[in-house]
This record gives structure tokens, C-alpha cells and sequence, in this order.
């Protein structure tokens, strides 16, 4: 609590009778300016004087002693409480003939009294409780129109009645003119906190509309949540099915499609083995053609050898029939007056064709690799006149140390103008004019010794 | 006036001083029973025939005759009670009138449903008695009854808080939760000063606490009792409660 308000033990000092006459004068001045402090005293008495006797019944009362036997007579109480109603001591008879039951000055009096401290506690403790028990809407409610509304009517009709026992008349009017203006301030005040309670329960209403419309809200969302949450479900069930089905499909594809592979597969490998089969004989055929390639070239060697050999046997054939045949051999003769390795042999056939023939040309010094032996016709004394009549050919007679060289030459008007041939050799092949020193010189102008 | 009484409690300490919340034995039920053989003719058959409840709902219809029945059925509890709290035998027996008049005049919005007739009473007969007290304390305080005063009866009189059965019912709903949450000490000290009737200084001389003990038990008692039952729905007030009862738990460790 603020310092500004009372502690808590005052108030309870003051309620349990504790608290000395000097702070009870300062504690109600205090009360007359301060609600707050007004307010909690009341709740604190409330709670002494409602709420603490509410559970009497439920405080273990077991060690309690209860005096045998009343200082009074029950009859005597009996009829003292019919009195109150009736006007004195009566009899059962009697009593059920008085229905209307008038109490003695005293019982009365109290009664009117005890009437009036209800009213007024009912307006000033009622409301509070109202106020205070703010989350129980209803009960604040109920209270407020049990206590208040009660309280407010009796207070506007009633005369402040006269203290019970002890009170005289003029105490009375006294008593009864103060109460007066202690009523019309409590009334003013009550009015005041019935207003602060009709908004307070005028917001809750409207909190609790709110409340009941977020609810309200809340529950439609959650639906429209279901319904698309079911929506959904169908969706998904649908194309679950869809799906399903598209795999199906596809799986026989698939199946088909395997047939189909495995099918070619088998006659892929069918194709292989017969491309296998194939090489094999394409291989053996290349082989065949080699072999046959082999077998023709072997046969045209075996051919051109005999046509040479033809050719040779012709050549041979005309020179033993020719009529007007010139037989010459030539040697070189060196300085020591022997004759020289290389050696000719010329066949002349008059104006028609020259055989000449050429041995071991070879065997001579410095000749280089490369080098050529050119035949020459001779036409005067003029080297450089020389008619070229080609380079000797190799040919081998018997082995390669029985060599010869040979040149045959069948044009009769060359034939006509050389007188003698000779032999060059030519260091780098064959050449137009002769440049190598003349050797093995045969004379052509003589007359035919065969036959 | 109390103090006089007090001498009256010191001779059987243990008996005063069980455990607080135990069921109620049968033996105590008995008090609610006639006293002795003084009911008149019809009225002993007639009045253990009708249940309290009935009797009440013949009071309703402003049958005086069940009013006697209840009277001679009740009076010495209430009187048991009034005696207690009051101390006095001469005002005890004005209160028990005045416990069966109030029965009379608020018996219309009792409720069978909600609660027995005799818990109404005993309710009813403690709130007098509190009621009755207070206004004889504060007009011994002020000069024995000479007090007339504006200030006594205001204070007195926005102090009258009998009211109906229904009324009670709320509270009891709310109370008798709230009154479990207190510490054993505080129960056993409201139960000797408010039902017993015990004064401070009696309460500490039997159990052998101080003075300001057994007061701080009492007013943190209603302190508690209050906050729980005005406070509840409040923002705060929860934790206000929690930070109230470790206060105390800190306390008792001290």
C-alpha cells in the first residue's frame, strides 16, 4: 500500500477493537477523504463479517463445549419469540390464529434497526464487492442490483429509525437529521459507483461480444482450414490415383519395351555371330586373292622371262639367218701392250639393225657409283659430232660375276651415217655429247664376213 | 467484559486446541438436538418428523409455529455460539432472540439446493455474533453504552452485514478454497480468534507464542483471505498473493 493510504494493521486493529482512541479519530478522518482506504476497510469487513461465519459450518467445532442445559426455559424462549410477532406469550391455538405478528417496543425497535444497518451495509459493502469481484460478471451483477437497488429504494423511503435500547426521543431526531445528510452523501456516492459499475459491466459486455466474435472467427477459419485441408485430401487422393495409374501405363511400356530390346538383342548377337562368319570368309577369300595375286604376278614373271627369252631366241634366230651379217670383236689394249678386261662384240645386219654388246665394262679403274656406259655412233672424225645411241642396259648371262651389257639399235638411217661405235662413261648418267674418254672403238665400214 | 470471561479458558488447554480442519464428530451433532423433554403435546413427533429444510419453507409462508420448532430444535447451539463469542450470558441470550428473528425475516431467498438449513444458521448466528460484538466493543470503547454518538452508529451500523442465505452461498463458494491456501498457523490462529472466541493474549499464552505472533498470524490471515477473494481476476494480483505467501514462508523460517 502507498504511503499515503493506511497499513494494513490499522484497519484490522480498528475492526478487531485493537486500536486506541486517539488513532481511531485519525484513522476516520482519514476514511471521510480517502476511497481507497474506505474501500479496503470494507472489503476487510465483509470478509469478517460475511465471508469468515460463510465457512462456520465447515471450521472443526469438535472441541467445543456446549452447556448442558440454557439459562433460560426453552418455553420461556419459545414464547418470548412468538411475543415478537404476536404481542405476548401464546399458546399453539392461539399463535396459529395470529398471523400477523407484531413485535414489543424493544424487538421491534431492534428489528427496525438491524433493518437499517442491512440497507445501508448492504449499499456500501454490496458495492464494493461488486467492484471488486470484477471477473465474476454475474455475481457483481446479481450483487449490484440485490444490494444496491434494495438499499437505494430503502434508503430514499425510510426514516432513520432510533437506537435501539438507550436512545430518548430528542436523541432520536438528532440521530435521525444527521442520518439524513449521511444518506443523501452515501446516495450521491452509491450513484456515483452504480454509474463506474454500469460502464465497467457495459465493457465487459463489450469484451466479452468481442470475445465471442473472435471465437465465432476463429471457428469459421478453422473450417474454411478443414474444408480446404479436405480439398486437398481429394487432390491428393486424385492424382495418387492418377499417378498410380501413369505407372502402370508406364511399367507396361517398360515391359514392352524390354521385349522389344531383349528381341534385338537376340538378333543383334545373331548378326554379330553371322558378321563374325562373314570376316571369316572374307578373311579366307583375301587370302584366296593374295595367294591368286601371288600366282598371277609369279605367272606374268614367268611370262615376260619367256618372252625375253622369246625375244632373245629371235634376236638370235636373226642374226644366225641374217644374210649380210658384220661380225667384229674390240679390246683396248693398255700401255704395257695387254689387252684390257672390258671387251665388245658388235652384230651388224646392213641397214637394218646393230646388236651391241658390252663385257665386264665394269672392271675398270676409277669409275664412281652412278656412273653410266653410254654407246656412241661415230659419223667423222669429230668427237662432238657423235650421234647418242643410248646407254647399255645390264643383263646377266649365267651368274653375276658373268656379266654383259647390251644395246640393240634398229634405225637404218642412223645406221647409214656412223662408220664406227664406241663406249663413254658418263660419271653422272647419261648425257647428250660424250664426255668421258672414248673406249673400245669398232669400225662398222667393212664387209660383211658372214657367211 | 472479555476480559472477565477469559479466566474461563485456561483450565483444559488441550481440549481447546486440536487439529484445525477434522471433520466434525458425531458427538457434536448432538447439540443440535431438542434439550430436554420441554416441547409441548404434538410438538416432539412434529419436530422430528419436518427436516430443518422444511421447517424453513414453511417459515417462508410466515408459519410462525415452524419458527418454535426450529427454536427449540437450535437454541442451544446458537446460544453455545453466541456465548462463546460474546462472553456474556444476558447478551447471548438477547442475540439468540434476536439469531431466530433474522431466521424469520431472511428466510425468503433460502434455497434448499444450496445449502443445508442448519449451515444457515450457524452462519448467520456467527455473523450476528461478530456484528454484535464489534458494536459492544466500540460502545465499551467510547463510555459503556452512553455513546450516541454519529460516529458510533456509522461505524457500527455499515458494519451489519447478516445477509441473505444466498449470499452466504457465494461467499462459502469463494471462502472455503481461499481459507485452505492459508498456513496452518494462520488457520488455527483465525479459528481461535473469530470461532472460538479467543482473545489475542489467550491465544498466545496457550500456544506459547507472543502477543504480536499470534496477531501477525491473524492479520495475515485476512490480509491473505482478503486478496484471494477481492483481488482474484485482477492483473497481478496472483503474483501479489504468491509474493505474500513467501513473505510468510520466509517469515516462519526466521
Amino acid at each position: 500500500m502507498s504511503p499515503q493510504h493506511l497499513e494494513e494493521e490499522v484497519y484490522l486493529d480498528y475492526l478487531t477493537g485493537e486500536l486506541p482512541a486517539k488513532k481511531r479519530a485519525f484513522l476516520e478522518e482519514h476514511l471521510e477523504t480517502c476511497y481507497e482506504c474506505r474501500v479496503h476497510l470494507e472489503q476487510c469487513r465483509e470478509l469478517l463479517r460475511v465471508g469468515l461465519p460463510s465457512i462456520a459450518d465447515e471450521i472443526d467445532m469438535s472441541d467445543d463445549v456446549c452447556p448442558s442445559a440454557l439459562p433460560w426455559s426453552i418455553d420461556d424462549g419459545e414464547k418470548r419469540l412468538y411475543a415478537a410477532f404476536g404481542g405476548g406469550a401464546k399458546d399453539r391455538t392461539e399463535r396459529q390464529s395470529a398471523p400477523t405478528p407484531v413485535g414489543p417496543a424493544k424487538t421491534k425497535a431492534l428489528e427496525s434497526w438491524l433493518h437499517d444497518r442491512r440497507f445501508r451495509a448492504y449499499a456500501g459493502g454490496g458495492l464494493a464487492i461488486a467492484a471488486s469481484i470484477v471477473a465474476a460478471v454475474g455475481l457483481a451483477d446479481s450483487l449490484y442490483r440485490l444490494g444496491v437497488k434494495h438499499g437505494l429504494e430503502q434508503s430514499r423511503g425510510m426514516a432513520v429509525p432510533a437506537k435501539p435500547v438507550t436512545a430518548t426521543p430528542a436523541d432520536r431526531s438528532i440521530i435521525q437529521a444527521k442520518d439524513d445528510g449521511v444518506l443523501q452523501a452515501q446516495l450521491h456516492k452509491l450513484g456515483m459507483e452504480r454509474e463506474a459499475i454500469r460502464a465497467s459491466l457495459l465493457q465487459r459486455d463489450a469484451e466479452i461480444a468481442r470475445l465471442k466474435g473472435q471465437i465465432e472467427e476463429q471457428r469459421k477459419q478453422t473450417e474454411a482450414t478443414e474444408a480446404s485441408f479436405h480439398l486437398a485430401e481429394q487432390q491428393a487422393e486424385a492424382q495418387t490415383l492418377q499417378i498410380s495409374m501413369q505407372r502402370d501405363d508406364l511399367a507396361q511400356r517398360l515391359e514392352a519395351q524390354q521385349a522389344v530390346l531383349s528381341d534385338r538383342k537376340k538378333k543383334l548377337e545373331t548378326l554379330e555371330q553371322a558378321g563374325t562368319n562373314d570376316g571369316l570368309r572374307m578373311a579366307n577369300l583375301e587370302n584366296r586373292i593374295q595367294q591368286i595375286t601371288q600366282l598371277v604376278k609369279d605367272k606374268d614373271a614367268t611370262i615376260d622371262e619367256q618372252q625375253r627369252l622369246l625375244g632373245s631366241d629371235r634376236d638370235i634366230r636373226e642374226l644366225m639367218g641374217a644374210r649380210d651379217l658384220y661380225f667384229s670383236e674390240a679390246y683396248d689394249v693398255g700401255v704395257d701392250g695387254k689387252k684390257k678386261k672390258p671387251s665388245t662384240r658388235v652384230f651388224l645386219t646392213k641397214g637394218k639393225s646393230l646388236v651391241f654388246y658390252g663385257y665386264d665394262l665394269d672392271k675398270q679403274p676409277g669409275l664412281k657409283n652412278g656412273s653410266a656406259f653410254q654407246a656412241w655412233g661415230m659419223r667423222g672424225p669429230d668427237r662432238n659430232s657423235a650421234l647418242n645411241l643410248g646407254a647399255m642396259k645390264l643383263e646377266y648371262i649365267d651368274n653375276t660375276a658373268n656379266r654383259r651389257w647390251v644395246l640393240q639399235f634398229d634405225d637404218p638411217k642412223v645406221l647409214e651415217q656412223i662408220n664406227a661405235v664406241f663406249i663413254t662413261v658418263e660419271p653422272n648418267g647419261e648425257s647428250r655429247l660424250p664426255q668421258g674418254k672414248p673406249m673400245l672403238v669398232t669400225y662398222l665400214r667393212e664387209a660383211p664376213n658372214h657367211p | 467484559m472479555l476480559k472477565a470471561a477469559g479466566g474461563r479458558m485456561s483450565s483444559s488447554p488441550a481440549r481447546y486446541f486440536p487439529g484445525l480442519l477434522a471433520r466434525r464428530s458425531p458427538a457434536t451433532e448432538a447439540v443440535s438436538e431438542p434439550a430436554n423433554g420441554l416441547a409441548i403435546g404434538g410438538s416432539i413427533a412434529e419436530s422430528v418428523e419436518a427436516s430443518d429444510e422444511d421447517l424453513i419453507l414453511r417459515l417462508q409462508t410466515k408459519d410462525v409455529e415452524a419458527l418454535g420448532l426450529l427454536y427449540r430444535r437450535y437454541a442451544r447451539l446458537v446460544y453455545s455460539v453466541c456465548f462463546r463469542i460474546l462472553r456474556d450470558s444476558s447478551e447471548a441470550e438477547d442475540l439468540v432472540h434476536e439469531v431466530f428473528l433474522c431466521l424469520y425475516w431472511k428466510c425468503k431467498s433460502f434455497d434448499p439446493s444450496k445449502g443445508a438449513a442448519r449451515s444457515w444458521l450457524i452462519q448467520l448466528t456467527y455473523s450476528k455474533c461478530f456484528d454484535w460484538r464489534d458494536y459492544l466493543k466500540a460502545r465499551h470503547g467510547r463510555g459503556q453504552g452512553t455513546d450516541s454518538s454519529d460516529a458510533l452508529r456509522t461505524e457500527v451500523s455499515t458494519g451489519d452485514h447478516n445477509p441473505d442465505p444466498a449470499y452466504f452461498v457465494l461467499w462459502n463458494a469463494r471462502m472455503v478454497a481461499a481459507f485452505k491456501s492459508l498456513s496452518k498457523e494462520q488457520q488455527l490462529a483465525l479459528r481461535l480468534f473469530y470461532f472460538k472466541g479467543y482473545t489475542f493474549q489467550e491465544i498466545a499464552e496457550q500456544l506459547g507464542y507472543s502477543y504480536g505472533n499470534v496477531k501477525h498470524h491473524v492479520y495475515r490471515g485476512i490480509e491473505r483471505l482478503r486478496q484471494v477473494v477481492y483481488d482474484r481476476g485482477k492483473p497481478g494480483a496472483v503474483q501479489e498473493i504468491r509474493q505474500g505467501t513467501q513473505d510468510e514462508q520466509q517469515e516462519m523460517m526466521r
